[in-house]
């Protein structure tokens, strides 16, 4: 999908008001967040696990090329074929030619981040193909003609209500009228519809959770089934994924996996956990004839040099959005790209460029849960901080809204600071934001209240900031 | 044909800080060496942890003692869900029991009218109780996904403590990776609706897994 990102501020002061939205938060929220905290309270290996992750990621990277050659090799082993891609167009396009080599009609996909990211369903709808997506989520969202807005639960956005409503205009056209009024009747409908489309597609495209190098193995975490479907189903399979994603061996993806769906929904493994090894064999009765695998790197090689680097460990668990505060105020779509929460205000800012982004890093309230919660430690403030430092650097901010986000950054993370805050000082505040709307959010101070109290790392530009601001509003005052 | 693979390495190589020859011995050293990360203990024994972590996910359980009482078992558990008396199956052991004679055994992979499916489990692991199949002539994957009703046997002898014994077993066969492997624990289920739990997505609704006592065991 094309960015909206630079659409940040409006999106957020909308998402702030818009009644359902929030109810879905809400609801989310704590569910997430207590089925994790469980997980980790029954996993006692948690942090030598998370030590061993790092371990493997850091190590993984400083030989991404070796490791991404002798997966390569491995899967033409076993009968597949792997493609590159620099850019998400070399993507779509080698996506594309695949699926007319297959003489394609109808395309199921598996969710897929990586999918989104290149935008592969817009590529296949313009070169005429139908491309269902399959899981539950994702499909909601694909009749909703939305972006996913959140990275494991696509449509947690979405109420009932909602999805009913959707259904209700989609299925009509294959004789599905009746109401729907319950959870189990919608998942239901939506299995029969899907179950036609399984059947009948001529590929499958799923993403990958993590490659691994010894093996040439793809595999993709599922609850509902549908990837594997997908997988299996179809005469051809592509897989999908990015060059991040490999893993030395089948023990490193069993650390991995511990770590992934404990994160992600407080599971100790999903209900299906798949490896995929090439098309199907002399012996086989079923499965694809056809295997790809389809690599991107869409920047990511850039990262490795710099201190980006550690992006490139995120394993798409979603814990960081799940406890971060900002996300739970505004929810995904705010975020404007595929990828919202802590982990979208890093990757979105260099993936779109600075300036398509650049009130993503600003997004945060430095209270230092996501970094906390990262099954890879990844620090996610600094990497926020530094795109902050770049943006200041580069002047892509007006010097009014630097300063009220530099406040707005240094009270919300105090929350002692901001409790006993002085009416003068609110309205001083609420002046710096009014033309953004951004101090709109200091009413949700209560998500950040309740978390650690973090040193602010903003306060030395808060400072100076400060001061230069206060010349600058006596030399207007004075106009 | 875009050259985008040489430019991706290139700009891999230029950014990391390995220099080729020794780099080249330090991965071949850790892709052989299946160095285990810290893998979770637990006290119980091994049957009674799968079936502990299997009950857990909603998965049901039969244990019998040998492979000759498995059509009763399965008979039995179709009845309880009101189903047809009808499987589909690719395992010879299995088809070529002694079936009773109004009941349905069809020797194939699934179709998409298929009820309800029995296959063999590859393995277990006890850690999470997980059912392990492998894509094979006799187990293909088609049996593990479309049938709203899945059985699974499983020799109590397969089952394993963690994910990484698999790894062992599966390089002890010794005919490399299988096509497929995977690592089923419960039915199918999704949260994509309000984040609340509902079974039955794409995939089983219910999931059976009848387990065959090791000879000698209690
Ligand atoms: S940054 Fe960390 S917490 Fe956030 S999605 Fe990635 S791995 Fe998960």
């Amino acid at each position: 999908m094309k960015s909206k990102s630079h659409a940040f501020k409006q999106q957020a002061a909308d998402a702030l008001v818009n009644v359902s939205l929030q109810k879905a938060l809400l609801n989310a929220k704590d569910g997430f967040i207590v089925k994790r905290k469980k997980a980790m309270d029954e996993l006692p290996e948690f942090e030598r696990l998370r030590t061993k992750a790092i371990e493997i990621k850091e190590h993984t990277l400083s030989h991404l090329d070796q490791y991404l050659e002798y997966f390569e090799q491995q899967v033409i082993k076993s009968g597949g074929t792997v493609h590159w891609a620099s850019t998400t167009t070399q993507a779509q396009q080698i996506i594309v030619e695949l699926c007319k080599q297959a003489n394609a009609r109808t395309v199921t996909k598996g969710k897929s981040m990586v999918g989104e990211e290149a935008a592969i369903n817009d590529a296949l709808e313009a070169a005429g193909f139908e491309a269902i997506e399959t899981d539950l989520g994702e499909y909601i969202i694909q009749l909703a003609n939305e972006p996913p807005s959140h990275i494991i639960a696509p449509a947690i956005h979405k109420s009932k209500q909602e999805i009913a409503d959707l259904f209700k205009d989609h299925h009509k056209k294959y004789n599905f009228n009746s109401k729907l009024e319950t959870i189990p009747e919608i998942v239901n409908e939506a299995r029969e519809v899907l179950r036609e489309k399984f059947i009948n597609a001529d590929v499958g495209i799923t993403g990958a959770n993590f490659l691994v190098a010894e093996t040439g193995s793809t595999l993709i975490v599922t609850n509902e089934g549908n990837g594997d479907l997908t997988a299996t189903l179809p005469k051809t399979h592509i897989v999908i994924s990015s060059i991040e994603k490999v893993v030395p061996t089948l023990e490193d993806t069993s650390v991995l996996l511990r770590l992934l769906a404990r994160s992600a929904t407080g599971q100790e493994i999903t209900s299906y956990t798949t490896f995929f090894n090439g098309p199907k064999r002399n012996s086989d009765i079923d499965g694809p004839e056809n295997f790809h695998v389809v690599l991107l790197d869409n920047g990511r090689s850039n990262m490795l040099q710099n201190e980006n680097h550690e992006m490139l460990k995120c394993i798409h668990c979603g814990a960081c959005l799940n406890h971060c505060p900002v996300y739970s105020a505004i929810g995904g779509h705010a975020y404007g790209w595929v990828y919202p929460g802590p982990m979208g205000s890093v990757l979105t800012p260099i993936m779109q460029g600075l300036d398509e982004a650049k009130d993503l890093p600003f997004a945060s309230t430095f209270c230092g849960r996501c970094e906390e919660v990262c099954p890879l430690s990844i620090p996610l403030p600094k990497l926020l901080r530094q795109h902050r430092n770049h943006i200041h650097h580069d002047k892509l901010n007006t010097s009014r809204s630097r300063l009220g986000l530099a406040l707005w950054a240094f009270v919300a993370s105090r929350p002692a600071l901001y409790r006993p805050l002085s009416n003068s000082f609110i309205r001083a505040l609420g002046w710096l934001g009014k033309k953004s709307g951004r101090f709109s959010w200091l009413p949700f101070a209560s998500a950040w209240t309740q978390s650690k109290d973090l040193p602010a790392p903003a306060a030395q530009s808060f400072m100076s900031a400060w001061t230069q601001q206060q010349a600058k509003k006596k030399s207007s005052e004075n106009e | 044909m875009n050259n985008a693979r040489e430019e991706i390495f290139n700009r891999i190589k230029s950014k990391t800080r390995q220099n080729g020859q020794d780099a080249a011995s330090i991965i071949e050293r850790r892709l052989s060496a299946h160095q285990r990360g810290p893998v979770p203990v637990f006290p119980e024994e091994l049957l009674e942890r799968f079936i502990l972590k299997l009950k857990n996910v909603v998965g049901t359980v039969k244990e019998i003692s040998d492979m000759s009482e498995l059509p009763a078992a399965v008979s039995e558990y179709l009845s309880s869900l009101n189903v047809e008396q009808k499987i589909v199956t690719a395992v010879p052991e299995i088809h070529s029991l002694n079936w009773p004679a109004d009941f349905e055994v069809n020797n194939r992979a699934a179709i998409s009218s298929d009820l309800s499916s029995v296959t063999m489990a590859y393995a277990a692991v006890a850690e999470t109780g997980t059912l392990v199949l492998q894509a094979a002539k006799e187990t293909p994957t088609s049996l593990n996904f479309l049938p709203d009703n899945f059985i699974c046997v499983l020799k109590q002898q397969d089952i394993h403590t963690s994910m990484e014994d698999i790894w062992d077993a599966i390089r002890k066969d010794d005919k490399g990776m299988p096509r497929v492997v995977n690592f089923i624990t419960g039915p199918s289920r999704t949260a994509d609706v309000e984040q609340t739990i509902q079974l039955g997505a794409h995939g089983p609704r219910y999931l059976h897994v009848i387990i065959i006592r090791q000879a000698g065991s209690d």
